[in-house]
């Protein structure tokens, strides 16, 4: 909210400066944001008038000047084109200071001798509105007159940012208060002269709904003359960026400012029928508003209407056709409180935020009705002439008032202060006018303005807000500990992210959001897209109702689709090789209900920078496989082979993994597809993992297993194999022999020439318990050999 | 019957020939030859007479026996003191000769990185680990009850603007505004006493720009036991904030708003940049909002089962982004979220 120092000065005698004001409201809550000030920022600078002009000698754009200032002339140079003869100006005379710290000397300017400046309002600091040029004054502006004294005093304006917990504090008189409490003074209403009130029936007001209109209050001031506001009120309405519009309509814009209670004024003569109705709008009823615009109204709209239709939309903006012009001459007031829901909801519904709809659905003093009737009226007579016909008043019953009952021991208690009792009570006291202290029990009843104190925990913020949240000791007292138990699901993911970075994987963060596009990409093919957790089609998407734009059209069903997006990016600004990987949700919706699954996936594209003692390693199946190993070692997993239909993934050179029977994981190539749709050239491995499945997954226990003593015995055996031979045959045949001291088999060399293939094993052979003697390892070796004979792989001999 | 030996003629003349060539070999090759010459097990002269022992007379094994395994050990320990002056040479010859060009680029051993933002919320999970708080985790896709209503913010309630939301197509969902409704499960399903900690994802459906995402993190804290006050909050948020940026950072309080809680707090650390003194990170005030906090509001106490009147709490909620740009110096927020390598790159040791 926009706040006047000088209007707040006038309340609360005794202000401290601005800047300490706003320091001390920051300790409040009350956080000024902003500190400007205004009106005039010079000195030495008076009305004076041109008395001559001539150009000057020596330079065709300049005019030598001669300025009188009632008691002598001065020769000025001038370098405006509007400075005439007879003009009234400010004239800053030598010594004069300016904004910025500009002092006016005495000066030869080409030649010529300049004892002053005829200034621009620009020059002055002041709002230029008028053309270029120097500011003319009006022509019976007192010559001699200090300049800065007739622009009356300067202020400062503050910026205040109101929680919505203090609707009390969106207006002066509200802060005035705030202020007087923590000042310890009072402070000074404004004045507010008493008016004749007609006798007579008061105009008629249905109000039928008491829960959305809990009262409405209006009068009706019969020969007004509406026209334009004094200075006074308009320099105030101004200052504080309100348009001035017209005396009556700045009364209730003003008023609003004094006092937070939003009032609306309407044509009296304008409005059709006898009585006026607060209702719901009825269907197909439009509202021509004060901006300007025709809105729809929906039927939860609470709306005032007379016979012919809605003339306001209640709480949020009034009607064009009854508003308050130049030509009325009988006002009537409205003065109500609507219930804040209301109101909230058809401000945001139809995107209309005002000063009013604010303070309503924000909650306003319910007890202040009836007394800012009054005050309108009386300013409005003030302003515009005419007299007072009676109130009407639809109700009066206000919520109760409830008693909080705590002691100056209990509010210590919660904010762990030693504050002395008679402190404590002293600032409820003066919060409120009726604190009931009975021992150390304290009965404290809130004013009707705070609608937000109703439990001991509010009393307690007041009293520490006012003696400072500064006296708080920091104090951390022994607390009673949890066992320190990790969660499975982040712990497993804190283990894999760590051993991905050791791999050489940059992990990333992207929004949990897929574009159309990318969806599209992903979902490129005929089949549903197997997402470790069931499949995926464009109908278990979660979308949003509200997505911030067309990147964010529905929750991410994979971690790929950032992964891809991320691994393109980089490769079209130049990266040579790409891996990243990420962890977290995915989601997929089934039976109304959302289902969050956890996941690790990564990404590897491209090939590192070709480097003088490194081989360039392209990602491929086997590569990526052997990752996946090493970072889910220890747990036995199964691996089946990628489905045909499969379109994120390569068909032929994809796994999937399983516990069990339960998926934990997808990995190998990806898609040509795929890849050409992400716009990634080369070749690209990707696997996602099932968290939650994983960490349900059985994991071998870690056991000490000793080491064998005794040197182990390595055999290589070269094996000539058949173009459509699998590893996985050979390797099986030669596990299923069970013998006992082989203790690894590898694959050290593959070798193609002349359409044979040969691979060369290499078994190791040992015992925990002795050496083995050559013969015991060639018997094992001749059963190696025929296995691999009787699946077909020949020994190269 | 031939000629009796003279054993000690033969014998001065194999200790003398043995030690010069051991002393004269200047080649391990030389060496070798040597030692085969005189220790040689088929053929040596020493190990010859070594093995003609056993034909000879008991007077002359007692007296040559002793001598020659002497001549023996000495013969082998100075092979061994040779052997280590040639191949000391060797060594010392081989490192003369060498030729490294220290300068050549080393192949880049592939190192990868968490993400900036993963790394802070680490240090600061690892922190109240420390002090004490478990770990809580919740749903990103929540209802209103647990992000709204339950944390005392009714529908139509005007802080429900404080919070933009996202809201699910077709299902009765939002997307959590805060990791809050972590309190609202946790306190729920286990009552009090509770003393967690909740990092997570959090969403505000608000424009992005360089200082505003509409997904980041925070970690929230939450304690509740008997007896809990706003001085054990602000000495704990001390120690924890110390803990993250330095001992001798300061922490202020200032009443602020937030429904779930009672009194509440703005908590300020002194600037990092400054240190106090201002400047325009901390627009010359030598502080930086860092975070939200206060008691645990008796509503939310209530809503969740637990009687404010027997236990009391606090909480509190850090958002992660902001401290990571700080920390990285990174001059605009979406770039944590764009994933160019070459910056992720600078921004993790």
């Amino acid at each position: 909210m926009k706040v006047s120092y000088a209007w707040l000065s006038e309340l609360v005698p005794g202000l401290p400066p601005a800047e300490i004001l706003a320091e001390r409201l920051l300790h409040l809550g009350l956080e000024a944001s902003s500190i400007q000030r205004t009106g005039p920022d010079f000195t030495g600078v008076v009305i004076g008038e041109v008395q001559t002009k001539e150009k000057h000698p020596n330079a065709d754009r300049l005019s030598l000047c001669s300025v009188f200032d009632g008691t002598a002339s001065y020769p000025v140079v001038c370098g405006a084109p509007n400075v005439a003869v007879g003009q009234r100006v400010a004239f800053a005379k030598v010594g004069a200071r300016l904004p910025g710290d500009f002092r006016i000397k005495s000066s030869k300017i080409r030649g010529a001798v300049s004892e002053g400046m005829i200034c621009s309002a620009k020059e002055l600091g002041l709002p230029t509105a008028g053309p270029d040029g120097i500011l003319v004054l009006a022509a019976d502006a007192p010559i001699g007159r200090d300049f800065a004294a007739t622009l009356g005093p300067g202020d400062t304006l503050m910026e205040v940012e109101v929680g919505p917990n203090r609707p009390d504090c969106l207006s002066h008189i509200g802060l005035a208060r705030e202020l007087a409490v923590h000042f310890g003074t009072q402070i000074t209403p404004p004045p507010s002269p008493a008016f004749a009130q007609a006798a007579g029936p008061a105009a008629q007001v249905l109000a039928l709904d008491h829960a959305a209109c809990p009262r409405y209050t209006g009068r009706i001031i019969e020969a007004v003359k509406v026209g334009p506001s004094p200075d006074w009120l308009k320099r105030r309405l101004e200052a504080l960026g309100l348009r001035s519009i017209n005396n009556a309509v700045d009364a209730t814009n003003y008023l609003l400012q004094e006092n937070g209670q939003p009032l609306h004024v309407f044509d009296a003569d304008k409005l059709s029928g006898s009585r006026l109705e607060v209702r719901e709008a009825l269907p197909g009823e439009r509202l021509k508003a004060l901006d300007g615009k025709e809105y729809a109204l929906a039927q939860e709209d609470l709306v005032i209407a007379d016979t012919a239709g809605p003339v306001a939309l209640a709480g949020v903006i009034g009607g064009e056709p009854t508003g308050v012009t130049e030509s009325t001459t009988r006002i009537f007031i409205e003065c109500a409180r609507f219930h804040p829901g209301r109101v909230r909801r058809a401000a945001r519904r139809l995107g209309l935020r005002t000063d009013s709809s604010v303070r309503f659905e924000r909650g306003l003093d319910p007890a202040g009705q009836a007394q800012h009737a009054d005050r309108a009226a009386a300013l409005i007579i003030q302003l515009c002439g005419g007299t007072a016909g009676p109130l009407t008043d639809t109700a009066h019953t206000a919520p109760p008032r409830l008693l909080i009952t705590t002691s100056a021991a209990e509010i210590n208690g919660m904010l762990g202060t030693s504050h002395p009792a008679e402190a404590v009570a002293n600032i409820l006291r003066r919060l409120s006018s009726d604190l009931r202290e009975d021992g150390e029990m304290l009965s404290f009843l809130p004013p009707s303005w705070r609608l937000d104190l109703s439990i001991p925990e509010d009393l307690a913020e007041e009293a520490a807000r006012h003696l400072g949240y500064d006296k708080i000791p920091e104090e951390a007292a022994p607390a009673r500990l949890p066992i320190p138990v990790d969660l499975p699901v982040p712990a497993l993911t804190e283990r894999l992210s760590d051993a991905l970075a050791g791999f050489g994987f940059q992990e990333a963060m992207n929004y949990d959001f897929l574009s159309e596009n990318e969806l599209g990409y992903l979902f490129g093919g005929p089949s549903p897209l197997d997402m470790l957790d069931g499949a995926a089609t464009s109908e278990t998407l979660a979308r949003l109702l509200n997505p911030l734009s067309e990147d964010w059209a529905a929750m991410r069903p994979t971690l790929l689709g950032g992964l891809l997006r991320n691994t393109t990016l980089n490769q079209n600004r130049g990266a040579a090789g790409v891996r990243l990987f990420e962890s977290g949700r995915v989601f997929r919706t089934e039976g109304g209900r959302v289902h969050e699954s956890a996941r690790l996936a990564g990404v590897w594209w491209g090939q590192e920078r070709k480097h003088w003692k490194r081989p360039s390693a392209a990602p491929d199946i086997h590569e990526t496989i052997g990752l996946l190993d090493a970072l889910l070692r220890g747990r036995s997993l199964i691996k089946r082979p990628g489905a045909a239909g499969d379109t994120l993934f390569h068909p032929k050179a994809s796994l999937t993994l399983l516990a069990g029977s339960r998926v934990v994981g997808r990995l190998g190539e990806l898609h040509p597809d795929t890849l050409r749709r992400w716009g990634l050239t080369g070749t690209a491995c990707a696997f996602e993992l099932n968290l939650d499945a994983l960490v349900a997954a059985p994991t071998a226990a870690l056991r000490y297993a000793p080491a064998s003593p005794f040197p182990a015995v390595e055999r290589d055996l070269s094996v000539f194999v058949g173009e459509a031979s699998e590893f996985g045959a050979l390797s099986s045949a030669i596990e299923k022999l069970g013998l006992e001291p082989l203790s690894r088999l590898e694959l050290v060399d593959v070798f193609s020439a002349d359409g044979k293939t040969s691979w060369t094993l290499r078994l190791t052979f040992s015992r925990p318990e002795r050496t083995l003697t050559d013969e015991e390892v060639q018997a094992a070796m001749n059963r190696v050999i025929a296995a691999a004979a009787a699946i077909g792989a020949a020994p190269r001999t | 019957m031939p000629e009796p030996r003279d054993w000690d003629r033969e014998w001065l003349e194999l200790s003398v020939a043995a030690l010069d060539a051991v002393s004269r070999a200047d080649t391990l090759e030389t060496l070798e030859a040597a030692r085969v010459e005189f220790l040689g097990r088929e053929h040596g002269r020493l190990s010859g007479i070594l093995r003609s022992l056993k034909d000879m007379t008991i007077e002359e094994r007692k007296r040559l026996g002793p001598q020659a395994n002497a001549l023996k050990d000495a013969l082998e320990k100075s092979i061994a003191v040779q052997r280590g002056k040639l191949e000391g040479a060797a060594v010392t010859e081989k490192l003369a000769s060498a030729r490294i060009d220290l300068t050549f680029p080393a192949p880049p051993w592939p190192r990868g990185r968490r993400h900036p933002v993963a790394e802070t919320m680490r240090e600061m999970t690892s922190i109240l680990a420390r002090l004490g708080f478990a770990l809580a985790e919740g749903p990103l896709v929540e209802t209103d009850r647990n992000n709204f209503e339950g944390l005392n913010i009714p529908p139509d309630h005007p802080a429900r603007d404080l919070q933009d939301t996202f809201y699910l197509k077709d299902l009765p969902f939002l997307l959590r505004t805060h990791t809050s409704p972590v309190q609202i499960r946790h306190m729920e399903a286990h009552k009090a006493p509770v003393r967690i900690m909740a990092p997570g994802r959090v969403f505000r459906h608000e424009a992005v720009d360089a200082s505003h995402s509409a997904v980041f993190h925070q970690v929230e804290g939450l304690y509740v036991d008997r007896r809990v006050s706003m001085a054990d909050l602000k000495g704990t948020l001390s120690t924890f904030m110390r803990g993250l940026f330095g001992p001798k950072v300061n922490i202020r309080f200032r009443p602020s708003f937030f429904p779930f809680v009672e009194p509440g707090a703005e908590v300020d650390v002194s600037c990092l940049l400054c240190a106090g003194k201002g400047c325009p990170a901390c627009k010359r005030s030598g502080w930086m909002e860092m975070l939200g906090a206060g008691l645990v509001h008796p509503c939310v106490l209530r809503f969740c089962g637990i009687d404010p009147r027997e236990w009391s709490g606090y909480a509190f909620g850090v958002g992660v982004e902001r401290i990571a740009l700080l920390r990285y110096g990174v001059p605009d927020i979406r770039m944590l979220y764009e994933n160019d390598l070459r910056v992720l790159e600078t921004l993790a040791p």
